[in-house]
């Protein structure tokens, strides 16, 4: 097992490496010049040579992009070209805001998603069951950021209940330890701040959730029925065990394992819906910022965070197999094909 | 005015109505003009009414037993650039600035004469070269540096011979001073090169004119922009950078305290969002109004501060790319200005018949601006081989431009491609859109200006600025150049005015700009909120604002 | 099933002939009242991309700036938007550019990723390791990021909108070709072709790919979907189309500002996405039960 995790995490480096190498290329080779865009308005040919030259953009792409990983290696992901500030300190600032997001999120997605699954495998072919599967259609149907907009017109504009921007009031902005607000607030004994931020939570989290809930809700019917068939289900039945003892003791237990794999890749997948649902709600975090600097041409930001994203994807994936493989002792890995 | 527009607007949609009666489609326009109408009628009654609610022309006195604890939030559109008032240019840093940096002069509570500040008086002398200035004493700045002579010299030298290349407001404020002395502690001389008839109002501007605090300007290297520090009535607390600007009430300030403990500036983006937020009660005040949001905005039980606005939306033409004046005669008869006006302001603009709005010094009814005219420009354009036009536009609204950049734009490129011309349009947020100007690569853009001093040298300079972030049609003329500074030496009075006239016509013959309206100053309010007043400068002085 | 398969033999190759297939297909699917649903819709949805410019009332990019905000009429259906354009002739011009985005997509990522998901699956090894990471490493970034970036190297226009969204989609068609053809591939008639002599490329078009067809179609049909999602995403975050032109995604972003003052300026491109989208998932979903019931989720 160990040897197999080592294996993945060596495997991890051609990745990032390949992911590394795809950003670089499309930014500095295909993205319009930074170098009047960074200067502005008294750029002269010879201030931008001047800047290029400081920045490293004059070397051959070879140079820059050995020089890029050996920063990277050491943590030094170089500085925005806009705000001057080391790219790690700039993503770092936003981070907890989306990862704060992603979590909720997915908690989100993953209870109700295995409730709406079991209600419909358990009642197959019933009301609930054909409701919350044209539902969950609908979920991976609807576009998230007209979503966001819809339940923005319902919950903030028309019944005023919840707020449609921002992750908290300014005003009761808890002291910043950790970054992520619930926990920053819960710190400081603010049930105010608290309460603000849950309520600043409540829209952009269930946006942001629907989709992943309806794959969820879909996996967990489909791998119930699955089970239910099984001999053993049959024979607990058969002996007698009663239908709720089944379906939670044997069925839900049995099913939920490929159930897990597909919410540790959900996770991944929610920081790409979180560009589009942070741009809805003017959400302070990193998928936000990304698109502005992608748009800005602020390579080194673009670089850092795409790398960044990568790692955790890629991580995900390998936690999410390893803990398959604690839950399911059929599995043998011989690290050949993961 | 407004009845007129209404009427206007029928009167063209009934003709049209009547011309197309031959092309069987006449039942949709004349609808359609109903409907219009109706709105438009509807949103006259609404802004009355809440026009009625208050707008106050001074501050009055706060009572004694208003809650002081408070926090008063203020909603803009952007985020701020920087907060160092000599570093910066845009109005969402202003906000902020004016609350906690003060300059020698200000404005009136909601006019542009001249007040004392920093400065208790002042003696002019008679070839108007030399200002002395007796300074308040006792005051401090926010890090505990006294207030004195020694402060304005620094301030004043900082934007002269030291200038760097970012201060933006140096020359506009400073541009005439030859020299600055300190006389004794509390008494300076500025000495002009030439005789500046704006000069004291340049020196109440929200930009480049406030004094900041020396000892602060040297630790933070020459940039406040994230350390700001001045003698206002709020100092800094905070920058949560796009969220919000966090300010906090100096208790040491030598005049009036401020009642909020603290005002916030926060960021929010998105047009429809900031209503929300006001609607929801989140935040107290907002600016950056679409006409399109107004009832929204008092069905809610909001108020609608609404107050004529200085300033000018305008579509630049680079000269430097479009050189032939023909070419831009042609494009501006293409856009039926009056009808633009109307659709997207909806009657919250007027249309801008010349580059100074209609209550400042200078303005002349007898500037004649290109007329309407299709089939003459689509006959130049085609004459010329003109097909094709790259336009910069930004994406969020402006305070002069509510209906937003984008949209404004795409509106422009509707009426230019029914002559014949395809208009690509680059669109970007304001900050990146700064950025992109700089570049210089467009053919026309989208811009705007809100007076800073009520003076019209403050509009008309802009065409003769070096900077293409403020001179944007690149305009460099030197006839133009030497009536300007003319003009400026003039004292108050019909010959100076007379003089601006003249400016104005000569840029509208030569189509530099299309003027397109000048906005009026929209800002919304939860009903409790007192004593709030719009600066026409498009400021906020929100030390003496409060909710009860 | 119960159906009998005709089959023929040809040398020792054992062939399902093209029509048998889709004969059962069409069995399977007609018991399927979504899918079918979903497949009249789509129906409708090429003919209104076709025929729309034909039935649209006005021209969708005019812009009639004595006509802005009109709500939904009987002469304007769904209302005029900010710049008094026609929403509902935009709304029907946008089903030709999304299905046209959403096709060219598909079709793009479609053949690439089947070139290099059957060579990484016929020939393994260090072929297969090098083609398989290379997917990893495009996988590993989110697709919409993914697509974003290529966009703003790539610049604004829908023809770089397909390849943007065809390049991100490429992995998954070749992770599933691969795998299909690594099962396909250890089958005796595979090897009694190569022991008759066939070449590589013959036994690849010839005897492995028409039997992996099914799968790519499902997975195909509903990349259309996705397709049609990432197009209208890009349009929202204003990295989409060169206005005027009417893509939903962009009639959204642009109209944003309007979502209380003009609610109908948004409720229609995004109903429009919502459907076309949810008809492209149903029929497929219903393929897919067609085509190959194992592969049910």
């Amino acid at each position: 097992m160990i040897k197999y995790i080592i294996k993945r995490l060596l495997l991890l480096i051609p990745v990032l490496f390949g992911v590394s190498l795809i950003v670089f290329f499309l930014m500095r080779v295909c993205a319009p010049d930074p170098a009047p865009i960074v200067l502005g308005q008294h750029a002269t040919q010879e201030s931008m040579d001047a800047w290029r030259e400081a920045n490293g953009l004059n070397d051959p792409v070879v140079v820059q992009y050995v020089d890029f990983m050996k920063g990277a290696f050491t943590g030094d992901l170089g500085t925005s070209y806009y705000t001057k500030a080391p790219v790690t300190q700039e993503i770092m600032s936003r981070f907890p805001a989306t990862v704060e997001l992603a979590i909720i999120a997915i908690i989100l997605a993953s209870v109700f998603g295995i409730i709406v699954g079991v209600i419909s495998a358990v009642h197959k072919n019933s009301i609930f069951d054909n409701g919350g599967m044209l539902l969950s259609l609908v979920g991976v149907s609807v576009p998230i950021f007209w979503l966001g907009i819809m339940l923005i017109i319902l919950f903030s504009g028309t019944l005023h209940w919840l707020p449609s921007t921002g992750r908290v009031d300014p005003a009761l902005r808890p002291d910043t330890v950790t970054g992520f607000m619930i926990i920053d607030s819960i710190i400081s004994g603010d049930t105010e701040a608290l309460v603000d931020v849950l309520r600043h939570l409540v829209l952009p989290a269930v946006t942001l959730s629907l989709y992943s809930m309806a794959i969820i809700a879909r996996m967990t019917r489909s791998s119930m029925l699955e089970t239910l068939n099984q001999d053993y289900i049959r024979t607990a039945r058969a002996k007698g065990v009663a239908d709720g003892k089944v379906n939670r003791r044997h069925a839900l237990r049995n099913a939920m394992l490929p159930v897990s794999t597909v919410i540790g890749l959900q996770l991944g997948s929610l920081l790409g819906g979180a560009v589009l649902t942070e741009s809805v709600y003017s959400w302070p975090g990193i998928g936000n910022y990304t698109v502005q600097c992608i748009m800005k041409s602020d390579f080194p930001v673009v670089q850092g965070v795409v790398l960044l994203i990568a790692v955790i994807f890629v991580l995900m994936n390998l936690i999410v197999d390893v803990i398959y493989a604690f839950l399911d002792p059929r599995i043998k890995y011989s690290g050949k094909e993961a | 005015m407004k009845k007129k527009l209404v009427s206007a607007l029928l009167c063209t949609a009934m003709t049209a109505a009547v011309l197309s009666g031959c092309g069987g489609k006449s039942e949709p326009a004349t609808d359609a003009a109903q409907t219009s109408a109706d709105a438009a009628g509807a949103e006259t009654t609404e802004a009355a009414t809440a026009a009625a609610a208050e707008n106050l022309t001074e501050f009055a006195q706060v009572p004694e037993d208003v809650d002081r604890e408070q926090t008063l939030t203020f909603a803009q559109g952007a985020d701020p650039r920087g907060l160092d008032p000599a570093l910066v240019d845009d109005g969402e840093s202003s906000k902020p600035i004016v609350q906690m940096y003060e300059g020698l002069t200000q404005f009136g509570d909601s006019n542009t004469e001249v007040e004392p500040c920093l400065a208790e008086s002042w003696e002019i002398s008679d070839d108007g070269l030399t200002y002395t200035f007796k300074l308040k004493q006792g005051v401090k700045f926010h890090d505990g540096t006294d207030f004195n002579a020694e402060a304005v010299k620094y301030n004043i030298d900082r934007q002269t011979i030291n200038k760097t290349e970012d201060m933006l407001y140096a020359d506009f404020v400073y541009g005439d001073v030859a020299e600055c002395n300190v006389i004794d502690d509390y008494t300076v001389e500025i000495k002009l090169t030439k005789a500046s008839t704006p000069f004291l109002n340049n020196l109440a501007m929200s930009l480049g004119a406030p004094m900041v605090s020396p000892t602060a300007c040297e630790a933070a290297g020459n940039n406040l922009n994230e350390a700001p520090c001045g003698t206002g009535p709020y100092k800094f607390v905070r920058w949560d950078k796009n969220e919000a600007v966090v300010l906090e009430r100096f208790d040491d300030y030598w005049g009036d305290k401020g009642v909020s403990k603290e005002i916030v500036f926060r960021t929010i983006t998105d047009n429809s969002a900031r209503v929300v937020a006001l609607t929801n009660g989140e935040v107290d005040i907002i600016d950056g109004i679409d006409a399109n949001v107004v009832d929204q905005i008092t069905a809610a039980g909001c108020l609608l501060n609404k107050t004529e606005g200085m300033n000018i939306n305008y579509l630049a033409y680079n000269t430097e790319r479009i050189t032939d004046p023909e070419v831009r005669k042609a494009l501006s008869q293409a856009v039926n200005v009056p009808e633009l006006v109307q659709s997207l302001y909806r009657g919250y603009a007027s249309q801008a018949t010349s580059i100074l709005p209609s209550f400042m010094p200078g303005y002349s009814a007898d500037v004649t601006q290109t007329e309407y005219n299709p089939e003459e420009a689509q006959k130049v354009l085609a004459d010329k081989g003109v097909t094709e036009l790259h336009m910069l536009a930004y994406t969020n609204p402006r305070p002069y431009n509510t209906a937003t950049g984008q949209t404004l734009a795409e509106a422009l490129q509707g009426y230019w491609s029914k002559v014949g011309i395809t208009c690509t349009i680059d669109a970007y947020d304001w900050t990146t859109y700064k950025e992109k100007i700089g570049t210089g690569d467009y053919d026309v853009c989208l811009y705007g200006w809100i007076g800073d001093n009520g003076d019209p040298d403050n509009f008309l300079n802009l065409l003769d600025s070096e900077d293409i972030e403020i001179n944007l049609a690149q305009y460099h003329d030197e006839e133009y150049s030497q009536m300007l500074a003319a003009a400026a030496s003039l004292p108050n009075g019909d010959e100076r005015n007379a003089a601006y006239g003249e400016m104005e016509q000569k840029i509208a013959d030569e189509n530099v700009w299309l003027p397109i309206s000048h906005q009026e100053n929209l800002a919304a309010y939860v009903s409790n909120v007192q004593n709030f007043i719009y600066h026409p400068t498009g400021n906020t002085y929100l030390s003496q604002t409060y909710k009860n | 099933m119960g159906k009998k398969r005709r089959t023929e033999v040809v040398a020792g190759e054992v062939i399902e002939k093209p029509e048998s297939q889709i004969r059962m297909m069409w069995d399977t699917l007609k018991k399927n009242k979504a899918a079918l649903g979903g497949l009249v819709v789509i129906v409708l949805l090429v003919f209104l991309a076709i025929f729309g410019d034909l039935l649209a009332p006005y021209d969708p990019e005019y812009s009639d700036m004595a006509h802005t905000f009109v709500k939904p009429c009987s002469q304007y259906l769904f209302g005029t938007d900010q710049l008094g354009r026609d929403i509902f002739s935009r709304v029907l011009s946008g089903t030709k550019i999304s299905l046209m985005v959403g096709l060219c997509a598909v079709a793009f990522s479609l053949i690439i990723g089947t070139i290099l998901g059957s060579v990484a699956g016929y020939f393994g090894g260090r072929v297969d390791g090098f083609i398989m990471r290379c997917m990893d490493i495009m996988l590993s970034i989110p697709s919409i990021l993914l697509a974003i970036t290529l966009m703003a190297a790539l610049g604004k226009g829908l023809d770089k909108a397909i390849i943007a969204i065809g390049i991100v989609s490429i992995p998954e068609y070749a992770r599933i070709v691969r795998s299909s053809i690594l099962s396909v591939k250890e089958n005796d008639y595979v090897a009694a072709a190569k022991v008759i002599g066939n070449s590589d490329r013959r036994i690849i078009f010839r005897h492995i790919l028409p039997n992996v067809v099914s799968s790519i179609v499902v997975r195909a049909t509903l990349g259309i979907s996705t397709a049609i999602l990432d197009t209208a995403a890009l349009g929202f975050l204003g990295m989409g189309v060169q206005p005027p032109m009417a893509e939903w995604g962009d009639m959204l972003g642009r109209a944003r500002t309007y979502i209380f003052s003009a609610p109908y300026t948004l409720i229609f491109p995004g109903l429009a996405i919502t459907l076309a989208v949810l008809a492209f998932n149903l029929f497929g979903d219903g393929l897919r039960d067609a085509l190959d019931p194992k592969e049910r989720v």
